[in-house]
C-alpha cells in the first residue's frame, strides 16, 4: 500500500517547478556521509495481507471476550455500548488536531468542556483539565504540584496500584526521600501509622485502593488538613456511581485511570488519566483546559485557555512539559457517561459491586479459600488459596476458561498465595455460579 | 433566552430519564448494598449526569462532528505536526477483538499476538532510526523526551559525573526546555545562526557540566542540518550526550538515520510520523530509542523473544530508569503504527519521506515571490514563512483565521520563535498536486485582500460555526465547566 497520490509526470513536473532535476537533488542539503545505506528495498504489502497478518496476531490472543475474565488491577472489562464506538471513531473527531485554531474546532472543545464539567460533577470537583496520559502520571502530576506548593513527605499506601507508585518513584527521580510509604492496618491506611515529627505535603488515597478495600477519606483528609498538607484522592470512576464523591470527603486534587469509562482493555492502552482540582490549585495544575468565551458575536465558543501555565509560551518555565494528552480518550468517557446517563452509570456502579459481593460470599463458603482482608470493598477484592498451590489453582480454572485473577506475589513479597479477584457487570449471575463450581472443584 | 437545541450542551438538554443501562435488578437489593458499606461511604447527592436518548445523543455529537476540521474532511498544513492522511486499515486492524479486549494483566500465553507486535515495532524502529532498542512505554513526544532525559540523568549519576545543563537551540519546540526542565535539568537555549545550529554558541556551552544538547533535525525551520556530524562530534568530546527530537522524523525515513548522524537518544511521534491519528489532541506514543550503551537504562518492563518465538515479558535492564506509565505504552497507538509499517515496507516509507519534501519545497517555491521566505535554500518537509511587507501587509493571526474561510485549516503560526509573525507549512506527503494547488490559490487571494480590503482579514473567518473567539476574556473570566458564573461581556 502506499498513500503518496502524484504520477510520475506529476512528480517531474513539480520537481521541475522547484528547479530540481530529480529526489537526489532535492535532498541534496543531506550530508552525503548520513545518508541511508541500508537497504530500503522491501516492499510495502497489499491491503489484504496486511489484514492477513494483523488478524493472524490478534488470534494468537485469548481476549476477555472469549474466555470468563475476572481480571481487574486499574483497568476494568466493561460492555461498551455501540453508539459510544461509533460516536467517538467518527473521523471528524478522530482525525483533528490540538484545537489550537478553536473558530475550527467547536465540536471537539465543547465535547472536552462537557467532559470537564462531567468529571467535575462525578469527582465533586472545581476545575478539571482536559485529560492526562493516564492514572498514573496524572498522580504523579498531581505529587509534584502539591510539592512545589508545599515540600514536605508524600504518605502512601502500600496498596497503592504498584504501577503507580513504580510511576511516582521514577518521576521523583531527584529525591526519593519524600516518599513514604505507610504500613497499612488490615488492608486499610490509618492515620497510626504515619509519621508524627515530619512536615507533610500531601497524602494520597487510593479508594478504592489495590486490593478492592474502600478508605476512610475522610479521617485521612482531616488528618492531611490539620498539618497543612493536601490530599489527594486517586478514585476508580466507575465507583463513584454509589460512592461519595471524594470532594465531599475533603479531596484537594482527585486523580484516577479513566479507562473504566467506556475505553476498551486495549492492552494497556491508549487510556487517559482524569485531575480534578479544588479551585486554589487551577492555574497550578498541568494539562490543557477548554474555557468558555464568545465570538465577535457575542455568541457562546469555546477554546483552550490558561495557556501560560503550559509549555508552548512558558517552555523551561511551564508547570509541566505535558502537550499531547488523550482528547479522544476523554470524549469517549464523556459520551459513555451521557448515555448511560444518572440512573444507568448508578446502576452500573450498584451491579458491578452486587455482583462482586455475591462472587465473594459463594468463594468465601468454599474451605481452603478466605478473603485477605474483611474490609467494605467496591467490585474488587483479594483472596487467599491455603493448603493448595496458587499456581495450579489458577492453571485449573483457566483450563476451564476462567482468568481467574491476579495473582499478587508479582507485587507483594507477603501475598505469596494471593490474587485479586474483580467482578463488573459483563458477568451474568450463571458465570459467578461457574466459577464457584470450578473453584470448589479445584480446592476439593 | 433559551439556547437553541442545536447549540445546547449536554446539561440543558430535558432529563428524559431515559437512562440506557438497566442494570439485572434481581440481583440488587438496596438495604443489603448498606448493610455491605457503612453509609457514610456513599453518595448522598444526585451527580448530575445527563438523561439523553440515544437518539438526542447521536444527534448531539454528530451536530458537534459537524463544526470540526480534520484530516479527513480538510487540508491541514500544520507545521511540525505532520498531519498526514491515516490510513483506514489501521482503525480496522486495532478494532479486532483479539486487540480491543487483551486485559494487560493476562498471562504471557494469552496475548502472544500483542507481545509480538510490540517486539516487531520495536526492531522495525531500530532499523529506521539507526538504534539499537526502543521502548514503546512513552504516550506522546513530550513523554518520550521525559524518558530520555531521566535515562541520561541516570546514565551520567551512574558514571559520578556532575552535569546539570541541558542545551537547546532557541527554534527548539516548547517542549524540549519543559522536558529538562521537569527533569531537573537548568536549560541553555543559544541562537540559531542562518536557521541552523549557531556552532560557536554551541561550542560555548560544550562544557563539563553539559549532559544534553537536544535537536529536532530537520529543524523547525524545515532545514537540514548541515553540521549535524561536527555537532555530535563537538557535545560528544565535551562528554555530553546527544537527544533527536523525533517531530520532525517525517522527512528522513530512509534517507538519513539519526543514529547515524550521531545521536545517542531519541523519541519518536508514531502519531506524527506513522500516520496514527491526532485525535483532537491525542493519544499519542512517543517510543525511545537509545544506543547500545544506554539499553540498560530504559523502562521496563520489555519483551524479550525467546526460543520457538515465544515472547515474555523481561525486566533484566539493571540500570532501567522505571515505569514511565501504567502499563507497557498506548499498545492501540502502537498497533496502528505497526500497520501502517507493513502496508508501506521500507520503500515506501522512502518514498513517503520524498514526497514529504517534494510538496513542501513545491509549495515553497510557489509561495516565495508574494510572501517573505527567510531562508532561501531547499527546505525538508516543511518550511517557514512570513507576510510580505508589501505584497501580502497583514499579520500572521488574520491569515491563519482567513484560510479558515476556505475550508484550510492554519498553518502553525507563530513558532518557531525565531522568526517573527512566522507561519510554518507542513504539506506532507499524502496531498495531491491539486490541494497543494489550491492552497497556492488561496494564499495567494489573501495576499490580495491583504493589499486591497484589510478588514476582510481583521474580521475572519466569518464561514465558521463561531466567528473569531475571544481567548484573552476566556483566560480572564475562566468559566471552565458548565454553571460557572459567566460575567457579562
Amino acid at each position: 500500500m502506499h498513500f503518496t497520490p502524484h504520477s510520475e509526470s506529476i512528480i517531474e513536473e513539480m520537481l521541475k517547478t522547484i528547479g530540481v532535476l530529480n529526489f537526489e537533488e532535492l535532498i541534496r542539503t543531506v550530508p552525503s556521509q548520513v545518508r541511508c545505506r541500508e537497504n530500503w528495498d522491501e516492499p510495502g504489502l497489499k491491503e489484504s495481507d496486511v489484514r492477513k497478518k494483523y488478524r493472524n496476531l490478534a488470534e494468537e490472543n485469548e481476549p476477555v471476550t472469549r474466555i470468563q475474565s475476572y481480571l481487574g488491577g486499574g483497568v476494568y472489562e466493561h460492555f461498551i455500548p455501540s453508539v459510544v464506538n461509533h460516536l467517538a471513531s467518527r473521523p471528524e473527531f478522530v482525525t483533528s488536531y490540538t484545537q489550537y485554531q478553536p473558530e475550527s474546532n467547536q465540536g471537539m472543545l465543547q465535547g472536552l468542556f462537557e467532559y470537564q464539567t462531567l468529571l467535575c460533577r462525578l469527582t465533586g470537583m472545581d476545575v478539571s483539565n482536559s485529560s492526562h496520559y493516564d492514572g498514573a502520571t496524572s498522580l504523579a502530576e498531581a505529587v509534584l504540584m502539591a510539592l512545589r506548593n508545599k515540600p514536605g513527605k508524600i504518605l502512601y499506601s502500600k496498596y497503592l496500584h504498584p504501577h503507580y507508585t513504580e510511576v511516582l518513584k521514577t518521576y521523583l527521580f531527584n529525591d526519593r526521600s519524600c516518599l513514604f510509604e505507610v504500613t497499612p492496618y488490615e488492608g486499610t491506611m490509618t492515620a497510626e501509622a504515619f509519621p508524627k515529627e515530619e512536615e507533610i505535603s500531601a497524602v494520597i488515597v487510593q479508594s478504592p485502593n489495590f486490593l478492592g478495600i474502600i478508605e476512610d477519606m475522610i479521617s485521612l483528609s482531616e488528618w492531611a488538613h490539620a498539618r497543612g498538607a493536601v490530599l489527594i484522592a486517586v478514585v476508580n470512576p466507575v465507583s463513584l456511581g454509589m460512592l461519595e464523591a471524594p470532594g465531599n470527603l475533603g479531596a484537594d486534587m482527585v486523580v484516577g485511570e479513566g479507562q473504566p469509562l467506556g475505553n476498551s482493555l486495549s492492552f494497556g492502552g491508549p487510556y487517559f488519566g482524569f485531575m480534578c482540582v479544588k479551585k486554589e490549585w487551577m492555574r497550578k495544575m498541568p494539562g490543557r483546559i477548554v474555557g468558555q468565551t464568545a465570538d465577535k458575536a457575542g455568541r457562546r465558543g469555546f477554546v483552550l485557555t490558561l495557556q501560560t501555565r503550559e509549555q508552548h509560551i512558558r517552555r523551561e518555565k511551564a508547570v509541566s512539559n505535558i502537550c499531547s494528552n488523550e482528547a479522544l480518550c476523554a470524549l469517549r468517557a464523556a459520551i459513555y457517561l451521557a448515555y448511560l446517563g444518572e440512573t444507568g452509570f448508578k446502576n452500573l456502579s450498584e451491579e458491578c459491586f452486587e455482583k462482586a459481593h455475591l462472587l465473594q460470599e459463594k468463594l468465601s463458603s468454599i474451605p481452603g479459600l478466605v478473603p485477605v482482608y474483611n474490609k467494605p470493598f467496591f467490585n474488587e477484592f483479594a483472596v487467599r488459596i491455603k493448603h493448595k498451590k496458587i499456581a495450579s489453582v489458577l492453571s485449573k480454572l483457566r483450563r476451564n476458561q476462567i482468568a481467574a485473577g491476579i495473582r499478587l506475589n508479582q507485587f507483594y513479597h507477603d501475598h505469596a498465595n494471593d490474587f485479586l479477584i474483580a467482578v463488573t457487570e459483563t458477568k451474568t449471575a450463571e458465570n459467578l455460579d461457574y466459577y464457584y463450581e470450578i473453584m470448589k472443584e479445584v480446592l476439593a | 433566552m433559551k439556547v437553541p437545541l442545536s447549540e445546547q450542551l449536554l446539561f440543558e438538554k430535558a432529563a428524559s430519564g431515559s437512562g440506557q443501562f438497566s442494570a439485572e435488578h434481581s440481583l440488587l437489593n438496596r438495604e443489603k448494598l448498606v448493610s455491605r458499606v457503612p453509609s457514610f461511604f456513599l453518595r448522598k447527592n444526585e451527580i448530575g449526569l445527563p438523561e439523553l436518548s440515544e437518539r438526542d445523543l447521536v444527534m448531539h455529537y454528530t451536530r458537534l462532528a459537524g463544526r470540526m476540521f480534520s484530516v479527513d474532511s480538510h487540508f491541514y498544513p500544520l507545521g511540525s505536526c505532520t498531519m498526514k492522511y491515516n490510513p483506514k486499515i489501521s482503525e480496522d486492524v486495532s478494532s479486532e477483538e483479539g486487540f480491543q479486549y487483551a486485559h494487560p494483566f493476562q498471562n504471557e500465553d494469552d496475548v502472544q499476538g500483542c507481545l509480538q507486535m510490540m517486539h516487531e515495532l520495536e526492531q522495525r524502529l531500530n532499523v529506521i532510526c539507526g538504534m539499537d532498542a526502543f521502548t514503546l512505554q512513552p504516550s506522546a513526544g513530550a513523554h518520550g523526551e521525559l524518558t530520555a532525559l531521566l535515562i541520561a540523568r541516570k546514565y551520567f549519576k551512574d558514571r559520578k559525573e556532575e552535569r546539570i545543563k541541558v542545551v537547546v537551540p532557541d527554534s527548539s519546540h516548547g517542549t524540549n526546555p519543559a522536558s529538562a526542565s521537569l527533569c531537573g535539568f537548568h536549560v541553555v537555549t543559544i541562537p540559531s545562526l542562518n536557521g541552523e545550529v549557531d556552532m560557536a554558541a554551541l561550542e560555548r556551552e560544550c562544557t563539563s557540566d553539559l549532559a544534553v544538547f537536544m535537536l529536532t533535525n530537520p529543524n523547525t525551520a524545515g532545514l537540514f542540518e548541515k553540521n549535524i556530524v561536527s555537532i555530535c562530534e563537538k557535545v560528544h568530546s565535551a562528554g555530553g550526550l546527544t537527544y533527536y527530537d523525533g517531530a520532525n522524523l517525517n522527512a528522513l525515513m530512509g534517507i538519513a538515520r539519526p543514529g547515524d548522524m550521531g545521536f545517542d537518544l531519541l523519541h519518536v511521534n508514531l502519531h506524527k510520523t506513522m500516520a496514527t491519528p491526532h485525535g483532537g489532541g491525542g493519544p499519542g506514543s512517543g517510543p525511545v530509542g537509545v544506543k547500545a550503551h544506554l539499553v540498560s537504562y530504559l523502562p521496563v518492563p520489555f519483551v524479550e523473544k525467546k526460543k520457538d518465538d515465544v515472547y515474555k515479558w523481561s525486566y533484566k535492564r539493571p540500570g532501567t530508569i522505571g515505569m514511565m506509565k501504567s502499563f507497557w505504552g498506548n499498545f492501540g497507538v502502537a498497533l496502528k503504527a505497526a500497520v501502517y509499517c507493513d502496508a508501506l515496507g521500507f520503500s515506501g516509507l522512502k518514498q513517503a519521506s520524498l514526497t514529504a519534501v517534494l510538496n513542501a519545497n513545491y509549495l515553497k517555491k510557489k509561495l516565495e515571490d508574494t510572501f517573505t521566505v527567510p531562508f532561501n535554500e531547499l527546505c525538508m518537509h516543511e518550511f517557514v514563512m512570513t507576510p510580505h511587507p508589501e505584497k501580502s501587509p497583514a499579520k500572521t493571526l488574520d491569515m491563519a483565521k482567513r484560510l479558515l474561510d476556505f475550508g484550510i485549516h492554519a498553518p502553525t503560526v507563530y513558532f518557531p520563535l525565531t522568526v517573527k509573525e512566522s507561519m510554518m507549512i507542513e504539506p506532507t506527503e499524502t496531498e495531491s498536486k491539486d490541494t497543494l494547488d489550491e492552497f497556492v490559490s488561496v494564499m495567494m487571494q489573501i495576499a490580495d485582500e491583504a493589499r486591497n480590503q484589510p478588514e476582510k482579514l481583521h474580521d475572519a473567518p466569518l464561514t465558521t460555526y463561531r466567528q473569531r473567539l475571544d481567548e484573552v476574556r476566556a483566560a480572564r473570566n475562566p468559566v471552565l465547566k458548565y454553571g460557572d458564573p459567566v460575567d457579562p461581556a
